[in-house]
């Protein structure tokens, strides 16, 4: 115990949540899809600026809505990872919304935006999508060849401490 | 609920329940799903779910419950998906956490199948639509494209028809003329005659040029020289041309160059030129009334990196919103009526944009109508490094140039001739290679001006010849090409040759003397001059203006003996006198350089102070005179009536 934060896993189903989760604590990858049902745990302890944080992560089975979720998940987090398919604009329309609304939730807990899948676009087709994302500031990933994953999960990781 | 009641609640072969105090120690369990180990440790310490839940045990209320459905468990040696209901119950006085596992895993792993189908098949809808969407759009976009290329095609149709038109009414007006010359005798009607076969020349000249431009930047063949040049006397040269066109509308055409627009910028000129020109003469052609005014100033700067902006406005007859969203696009003009009354293909503006486009600028234009269009576009330029060199012949060697010509058209040839005569050059003329080749080995020349294309032996094949044949002597005098057909691949021919410059037929005399002047000198002509001011208070009188320079010329020399005597002799009352009587021919030749010292020399000779640097400034001053001079002598000659 101790330096312990609960780290949830929030977005709608199919996003890549538990690909990003195995390759942030397994550093490994399938291209084949399994849904999540319920709620997975997995622990990783990271350092942040010379501090050991452990970090509990709960990849949660995704929802078009957080409030399809159980409260107790949401109870008592420490920061949220939203995750969203840049191929898939159903995974983000409602994200201002959605944002909020957690805001509203858990007030003062730390969202970190992650825009995963980037490995399936070209540059040119990744510029016009970024720049017509509703609100800023995400995170673009690939659970797939690890790119940015790690920088997502420390980039929460120091808003923590 | 007593401990007891939970037990006998729960107890099934498919719950287990785990009683722990609320700092995470085992006190109790019942062993059905799993057991843990003898020494196993603290709950929170081992079992992360739990680690993560404390503060929330922590803070649960006494006889409240918190509960968390379908966990993926793998704890010790049970794995399956189990709900978790915790409790704070009272045991023994002490407040603890029971933990009840209820197993599961046969309904949730058969909800995994179900959800897991239902997930695959709204991605799969969802992408399914995605890709309906993209479809929708791409054949749009192709149906957009068809149709403006229907459209650009229907419009160069029309284009067509209107430059043949437009090419076919000169050219039969020119031979109506000429046949008319060829009967008349009168020396009045003769010079008339010339005078309309001049105009519509030039007229039609704008129409190929433009018609040639547009087909050359469509095909990307169009190239951009980067090289050092005066913006100043660019658009001083430029300007002057619309100052005396603009009197004769009764139109007042005035340009400025902010002074922190530096002196020599690398670039194209030509291009520069040909964009000023164009809008000055949409302007003037748009205005009948007003002023037309060019303003150039620094847009932004960084390093040797510097973006110039021009703006050029005029109080014409503005333009539409409608129509202003269009002037751009090429065969297009603002209105029918448009080209009705003012004529024209509809291209200029297409080339500007772009020519401009090109150099990686923009062009903006806001307009109202009635009141004035103002065109504003930023380019940028690498500020030169340069120096204008000093000059290293003198004027005389200048004047006395011989010239070989080579060109087989005869018109071309009468131009050429004629021209070299009147700047005082001596020349001359054969009409093909081998005919340079021959004059070459009889006699020294100082220039060779070539056509590239002449029977028997031409421009190419003459230079590739002297090259492998001629000695140094004969390889360093400076060659001059005219070609009708300027692009990349022939100046890369030619500049393998080494060749000085490279020209465009039709044969601009300003131009070819500008480039003799250039060579000789080895820096623009004009570039220690603006003739700006005199050309706007002549009203570009030809005649007044080569007198001004003359008298410059003339009288300056004796205007600095008389300076230095009086130096000499310590008068500085009558030094300050004669200082002050020469700083308006400064003015008049636009010689910047020589006025800033004139006025250091004016305040020291008011203030008595810095006596000892008179001389310097004097001398200075001198030899920027006399430097401006070798210069006004050849400009001079542009001035002649």
């Amino acid at each position: 115990m101790g330096n312990s934060k609960k780290v949830i896993l929030l977005g709608n189903f199919g996003v890549g949540k538990t690909s990003l989760v195995r390759q942030y604590v397994f550093r490994k990858f399938s291209d084949d899809y399994m849904t999540t049902i319920g709620v997975r745990i997995d622990k990783k302890m990271v350092a942040v600026n010379g501090q050991e944080v452990s970090m509990i992560i709960w990849d949660v089975a995704g929802e078009s809505t957080h409030q399809k979720i159980p409260n107790s998940y949401k109870l008592g987090a420490h920061g949220i990872i939203y995750v969203i398919d840049v191929l898939r604009p159903s995974t983000y329309l409602s994200i201002e919304k959605e944002i909020s609304s957690l805001e509203d939730l858990l007030p003062n807990v730390p969202i970190v935006k992650v825009a995963n899948k980037i490995d399936l676009l070209t540059e040119k087709e990744r510029i016009e999508i970024v720049n017509n994302l509703p609100l800023n500031d995400y995170v673009l990933c690939s659970a797939k060849n690890g790119s940015n994953v790690e920088d997502a999960f420390n980039k929460l990781a120091e808003s923590l401490i | 609920m007593k401990l007891q009641d939970f037990k006998s609640k729960f107890l099934q072969s498919w719950v287990q329940f785990v009683l722990m105090d609320e700092k995470g120690n085992l006190m109790e369990t019942c062993n059905t799903l799993f057991s843990f180990p003898e020494n196993y440790g603290n709950l929170f310490d081992e079992i992360p779910f739990l680690d993560s839940i404390s503060q929330t045990l922590a803070d649960l209320k006494l006889g409240a419950e918190v509960a968390y459905p379908c966990i993926n468990v793998e704890l010790l040696d049970f794995k399956g998906f189990c709900d978790y209901v915790f409790y704070k119950i009272d045991y023994n006085n002490q407040h603890r956490i029971l933990w009840i596992l209820m197993n599961f895993s046969d309904h949730y792993t058969h909800l995994i199948d179900l959800q897991q189908q239902r997930n695959e098949s709204v991605i799969q809808k969802e992408l399914l639509e995605i890709e309906k969407k993209n479809a929708i759009l791409a054949g749009e976009l192709l149906k957009y494209k068809n149709e403006e290329l229907k459209r650009i095609q229907k419009l160069k149709t029309a284009f067509f028809s209107k430059v043949s038109h437009e090419i076919r009414t000169p050219i039969n007006g020119i031979l109506g003329i000429a046949q008319l010359l060829r009967e008349n005798k009168d020396p009045e009607t003769v010079e008339e005659y010339a005078g309309i076969i001049f105009e519509t020349s030039k007229h039609l000249s704008t129409i190929v040029n433009d018609v040639l431009d547009l087909s050359k930047i469509e095909s990307d063949k169009i190239s951009f020289e980067k090289i050092s040049f005066d913006i100043r006397s660019v658009v001083s040269a430029v300007t002057a041309a619309f100052v005396y066109l603009g009197k004769e509308k009764g139109i007042q055409v005035i340009s400025n160059v902010w002074d922190n627009v530096p002196k020599l910028i690398v670039g194209d000129q030509v291009r520069i030129s040909q964009i000023l020109y164009n809008l000055l003469s949409n302007s003037l052609k748009f205005t009948k009334e007003g002023k037309i005014s060019l303003d150039v100033q620094v847009h932004s700067i960084q390093g040797d990196q510097i973006e110039i902006r021009f703006e050029i406005k005029d109080t014409g007859i503005g333009i539409s919103a409608e129509n202003l969203a269009r002037i751009f696009e090429p065969y297009e003009q603002a209105t029918a009526d448009t080209t009705r009354n003012y004529g024209g293909t509809g291209l200029g503006l297409h080339i500007v944009q772009q020519l401009i486009k090109r150099q990686n600028g923009s062009i903006d234009v806001a307009s109202e109508p009635d009141k004035g269009t103002t065109f504003t576009f930023v380019i940028p330029f690498e500020i030169s490094a340069a120096e204008p060199s000093k000059v290293t012949d003198d004027t005389s060697i200048n004047r006395n140039l011989k010239i070989l010509v080579g060109e087989d058209n005869p018109l071309n040839q009468k131009i050429l001739t004629e021209f070299i005569k009147k700047w005082g050059f001596r020349h001359e003329t054969v009409d093909n290679g081998h005919g340079v080749i021959t004059k070459l080995g009889q006699s020294a020349f100082d220039l060779i001006i070539l056509d590239y294309k002449m029977p028997e032996m031409d421009g190419l094949e003459t230079l590739q010849f002297m090259r492998a044949n001629f000695g140094e002597e004969i390889n360093a005098i400076p060659v001059i090409l005219f070609t009708g057909e300027l692009d990349q691949a022939i100046l890369d021919k030619f500049n393998k040759l080494n060749v000085r410059s490279v020209l465009n037929k039709p044969i601009e005399p300003k131009l070819l003397l500008d480039t003799i002047a250039k060579i000789f000198y080895n820096e623009p002509r004009v570039s220690h001059f603006d003739l700006h001011y005199a050309i706007e208070m002549t009203d570009g009188n030809k005649m007044l203006i080569h007198d001004m320079i003359d008298i410059f010329i003339t009288t300056m020399p004796e205007e600095f003996q008389k300076m230095k005597e009086l130096l000499a002799h310590g008068d500085l009352a009558a030094l300050r006198k004669a200082v002050h009587k020469v700083k308006p021919n400064f003015h008049y030749m636009g010689i910047r350089k020589a006025r800033k010292i004139l006025d250091l020399l004016e305040k020291d000779l008011d203030s008595g102070k810095h006596k000892a640097q008179l001389p310097t400034k004097i001398n200075s001053l001198q030899q920027i005179t006399e430097a401006a001079i070798e210069r006004l002598k050849v400009e001079k000659l542009n001035w002649v009536n």
